[in-house]
C-alpha cells in the first residue's frame, strides 16, 4: 500500500503552496499519516510472505474434481426411468463434444477426397490417362 | 456414546431377508461366522476373531490381600474396554451401557459359575493371594461382542500361567518364569456365552452381525415383542451357567428351549477349538517356536488384521473362485516359510527377526518379540 | 521430508514440485495437502497423486467421512427440528437439511420426509467450524438426482471403495449394468444405497460392490460374471 501511494502521481509542492489549495494539502497530509499509522499498527502481523503471496493455490476439499468421478446416482435397465433419462442427457453431451467436429469420419473424408481428386484429374487430363485408371479399378 | 442411526430401509430389507429364510451375509440361521483364536507371545494373551469382530484379551496377575469374607480364595477381575477403534460411535475412556452389560455377563459367566479354582490361587491365608485380571479390549465391533469376548476370556484364562511360588517359613519367593516353570490356571469347566438374535417372534439367528443385532433390538424397543437378544452361557458338559433374555425371548419359552439345544452343540465346538488351539500353542512353545500376533497379519491389503468377509454376500459366493492364481501364490508363501522354523530350534532373537521379515510383516513386530523369550 | 508425485507420503512431508509450479501458474491442491507459508505440506498418509492440469492430491485410505463442499452424500434423517431436518451422514456431527431445500417446497407445502428416511443430498456448507448443511436441489431449483431414496438397502463401506466404483475407468458398473436391472446411489461419505427388483438381486449387487474393493480390474470382471451365473442358476 505504501509503495503504491508513493508511486501515485503527486501534485507539485509549488501548487500545494498556493492559497486555494490549502484544503487539498491538508487532506493529502492526513492520508499520508493514515498510511504510516496503519503500517505501524499491523507491522507485527503482516509478514513479508504475506506481501509476496500469490493467489495461485486453490484448495479443493473434495476428491470428485481431483479424480474426475462420475455422479453417484445411477440406474440401469429401466429400474428408475427418471434417473436414466438424466443419465442419457449427460452422456451424449460428452460424446458430442468429442465428435461434433467430425460429422464426416476421417475414412469417409479420405475416400471422398480421393474420388474428388480423381474426378478432377479426369476432367483436366486427356483421355489416355483415363484408361489405365479404369483398368486398376 | 453417540447413537447409531438405523434407516427404515435397512430395517425393512433385513427383516424381509430374514423372513424369507436367508441372511444378509449368506449364512444359514444357525451358522456362525468363522472363529479364529491366536495367541500372543506372552501367557494369557490372545486375539479372538469371530468374522470381522475382534477382541484382544490379556490376563495378568498380582499378589494382593484377600477379601475378608473369603480369606483363602484368590480374586478374579474382568474389565471390558471399548475404544473408538472398535466403532466410531464409542468414545475413548468412557463407560457405555454396552461395556457395563458385557462386564456383568462375563462376571456372571466366569465368576459365578465357579469355573476357576480360586482356592488354588491362595499363597498365605488371610495375607496373600493371586489376583487374576482379565482385560478385554474390543478391536473391532461387527456384532456379537458377547460371544467373541467370552471366548477370548476363556481362551486367555486357559492359556495363562502364573509364576510359581515357594514358601519357606515366613518368606514367600515368587520365581521368574526362567527359574521355575509357571503354573497353569485350574479350570473345572469351560463356560462360553452364545448369543442369538430373535426375529419376528420365532426365528432364532445365531451369531448375529452388527446390523442384525441393531435391527432386532430396535424392533423390540419400538413396542411389540418381535425381536430381541438371547444370551446363553453353557459349558462343555451342556450345563447352563447363564441366561440373559431381552425382548421376545422373555415371553417365549419354546424359543429359549430351542436356543439351549443349539447352544449346547455350539459350546462343545468352541470349547474343543479352544482346547485344541491351546494344546497346539503349548507344543509349539515347547519346541521354542516363536508364536505371536504377527502371524495373523495379512499383507494382501491395507487393513492388515481384517479378512475378506463380506457383510453382504450371496449364499454360494466364494471369494476364491475369482482369484485362484493369487491365492495359490499366497498359500505357497505360507507353506514355505513356517517350515524351517517348525523343525529348527530357533536359538536367538536375531534369527527370529529374519524369519518374520521373510513373511513380509512390518518391522515393528521385532519390538514385541523382544519380550517374548521366556 | 521432500516428496514427489507417486511417493508414499506422511503428514509433515512437503512437495517442492507443487511450490515450483505454484510460482508460475494456478495449482489445485486437493485433499491431504495444505499450503503453508513456505511449502505445500502433506496432512494425510497416502500416495501423492497428480492430474493435469496442475491438480495434486493425496490418495489415502479412510473410513470416516469429513464433509467437503459439493459432494453428494447419503444420510439418514434422525430428527425434525423446527424447519430443518437433522441428517446423519457419518461425520462428527449431524448435518442440517432445510425443508425448503427440496424441489417445489414452500412454507405451506412441506416435503414428505420421515425420520429414518434415507436422502441423497449435496453438501452446501462444509466448514470445520460450522454444522454442515445439505440441499436436495441444484442451483436451478430442480431436484435432479437428489431426494429421498425409498426401499432398497443401505450399507457402509470405505471412502476408497466409493471413489473406486465412481471412477470412470472402473469396470464394475460397466460389467454389472447389463446383467439385471438395478439402481444405486453412492454417497462420498462411504454409504451406498442399492435397489433391485428382488431380494437376491439386491444382495448380489451389494456383494459385487463390496467384493470389488481389493480386486484388480480383470478380477472385478470375472467376479461380476461369477455373481451373474450364481444369480441366474438360482432364480427359478
Amino acid at each position: 500500500m505504501a509503495g503504491l501511494s508513493r508511486k501515485k502521481l503527486q501534485l507539485p509542492k509549488s501548487v500545494l503552496e498556493m492559497k486555494f489549495m490549502k484544503r487539498t494539502k491538508e487532506r493529502i497530509e492526513k492520508e499520508l499519516e493514515n498510511i504510516h499509522g496503519h503500517e505501524g499498527l499491523y507491522s507485527n502481523i503482516i509478514t513479508n510472505e504475506m506481501r509476496t503471496a500469490t493467489g495461485n493455490y486453490i484448495p479443493e476439499a473434495s476428491f470428485i474434481y481431483c479424480e474426475n468421478l462420475i455422479d453417484g446416482r445411477l440406474s440401469f435397465k429401466g429400474m428408475n426411468p427418471e434417473i436414466e433419462r438424466l443419465m442419457d442427457l449427460e452422456t451424449p453431451k460428452e460424446e458430442e463434444s468429442g465428435e461434433m467436429q467430425k460429422d464426416v469420419s476421417d475414412e469417409v473424408l479420405v475416400k471422398n477426397m480421393n474420388k474428388f481428386k480423381t474426378r478432377k484429374r479426369q476432367s483436366l487430363t486427356p483421355s489416355k490417362y483415363n484408361v489405365p485408371s479404369k483398368k486398376k479399378k | 456414546m453417540r447413537e447409531v442411526y438405523l434407516s427404515n430401509c435397512e430395517k425393512g430389507f433385513l427383516q424381509k431377508v430374514i423372513s424369507e429364510g436367508h441372511r444378509l451375509d449368506g449364512r444359514n440361521y444357525n451358522e456362525s461366522r468363522k472363529l479364529e483364536i491366536s495367541f500372543g507371545s506372552e501367557y494369557g494373551s490372545c486375539i479372538v476373531s469371530l468374522g470381522e469382530t475382534k477382541v484382544l484379551a490379556q490376563v495378568s496377575c498380582e499378589v494382593v490381600q484377600p477379601k475378608q469374607i473369603r480369606p483363602n480364595e484368590g480374586i478374579l477381575y474382568i474389565n471390558v474396554e471399548i475404544s473408538p477403534m472398535a466403532a466410531p460411535q464409542f468414545e475413548a475412556n468412557r463407560q457405555t451401557d454396552l461395556t457395563v452389560y458385557l462386564n456383568r455377563l462375563l462376571e456372571k459367566c466366569y465368576k459365578d459359575s465357579k469355573c476357576i479354582d480360586l482356592e488354588s490361587l491362595c499363597i498365605v491365608v488371610e495375607e496373600k493371594v493371586w489376583s487374576l485380571r482379565v482385560d478385554i479390549k474390543v478391536l473391532n465391533h461387527e456384532g456379537n461382542l458377547i460371544e467373541c469376548a467370552s471366548i477370548a476370556t476363556l481362551a486367555s484364562l486357559a492359556h495363562f500361567k502364573r509364576p510359581d511360588v515357594t514358601r519357606s517359613g515366613d518368606k514367600v519367593i515368587i520365581h521368574t518364569l526362567i527359574e521355575k516353570d509357571p503354573i497353569p490356571t485350574v479350570l473345572y469347566h469351560y463356560p462360553v456365552c452364545i448369543a442369538f438374535a430373535i426375529f419376528s417372534n420365532d426365528i432364532l439367528v445365531s451369531d448375529p452381525s452388527f446390523i442384525e443385532e441393531s435391527v432386532c433390538t430396535s424392533s423390540s424397543e419400538e413396542g411389540g415383542n418381535k425381536g430381541g437378544i438371547l444370551v446363553v452361557g453353557m459349558n462343555q458338559y451342556k450345563e447352563l451357567c447363564l441366561l440373559d433374555l431381552m425382548g421376545a425371548a422373555i415371553y417365549n419359552s419354546n424359543l429359549v428351549h430351542k436356543a439351549l439345544i443349539n447352544a449346547a452343540d455350539r459350546c462343545k465346538e468352541i470349547v474343543d477349538l479352544v482346547k485344541k488351539s491351546i494344546v497346539n500353542n503349548d507344543t509349539l512353545r515347547q519346541k521354542r517356536v516363536k508364536k505371536n500376533f504377527s502371524d495373523i497379519i495379512t499383507t494382501e491389503h491395507m487393513l492388515s488384521l481384517s479378512k475378506r468377509d463380506l457383510s453382504i454376500c450371496l449364499k454360494n459366493y466364494n471369494v476364491d473362485d475369482i482369484e485362484m492364481s493369487q491365492d495359490e501364490e499366497m498359500e505357497d508363501d505360507e507353506d514355505q516359510n513356517p517350515e524351517p522354523s517348525k523343525y529348527d530350534v530357533v536359538p536367538s532373537l536375531p534369527q527370529t527377526a529374519e524369519i518374520i521379515a521373510q513373511k513380509g510383516a512390518s518391522s515393528w513386530i521385532e519390538i514385541s518379540s523382544g519380550s517374548e523369550e521366556d | 521430508m521432500k516428496a514427489s508425485v507417486g511417493d508414499v507420503v506422511l503428514p509433515g512431508d512437503y512437495c517442492e514440485e507443487i511450490s515450483a509450479v505454484g510460482e508460475k501458474a494456478k495449482v489445485i491442491i486437493g485433499p491431504g495437502l495444505q499450503k503453508e507459508i513456505d511449502h505445500v505440506y502433506v496432512t494425510k498418509a497416502g500416495i501423492l497423486k497428480k492430474r493435469n492440469p496442475n491438480t495434486y492430491w493425496v490418495d489415502n485410505y479412510q473410513k470416516r467421512y469429513i464433509p467437503a463442499r459439493g459432494e453428494n452424500v447419503i444420510g439418514v434423517v434422525v430428527q425434525k427440528a423446527g424447519d430443518i431436518f437433522r441428517v446423519d451422514v457419518g461425520s462428527s456431527t449431524t448435518a442440517a437439511l432445510s425443508y425448503l431445500s427440496f424441489e417445489g417446497a414452500t412454507k405451506k407445502n412441506k416435503p414428505d420426509v420421515q425420520i429414518g428416511d434415507v436422502v441423497y443430498a449435496k453438501m452446501l456448507v462444509a466448514s470445520k467450524d460450522m454444522e454442515p448443511e445439505l440441499v436436495c436441489v441444484d442451483s436451478h431449483g430442480k431436484k435432479g438426482r437428489m431426494g429421498v431414496l425409498s426401499d432398497g438397502f443401505v450399507f457402509k463401506c470405505s471412502l476408497n471403495l466409493i471413489r473406486k466404483i465412481l471412477n470412470p475407468h472402473c469396470p464394475l458398473l460397466e460389467s454389472l449394468k447389463n446383467e439385471w436391472p438395478f439402481e444405486l446411489a453412492a454417497g462420498m461419505n462411504g454409504r451406498i444405497w442399492i435397489k433391485a427388483n428382488t431380494m437376491r438381486e439386491t444382495i448380489a449387487l451389494g456383494n459385487a460392490i463390496l467384493g470389488a474393493e481389493y480386486l484388480s480390474d480383470e478380477e472385478i470382471k470375472s467376479m461380476c460374471t461369477n455373481i451373474a451365473t450364481i444369480l441366474a442358476g438360482h432364480v427359478s
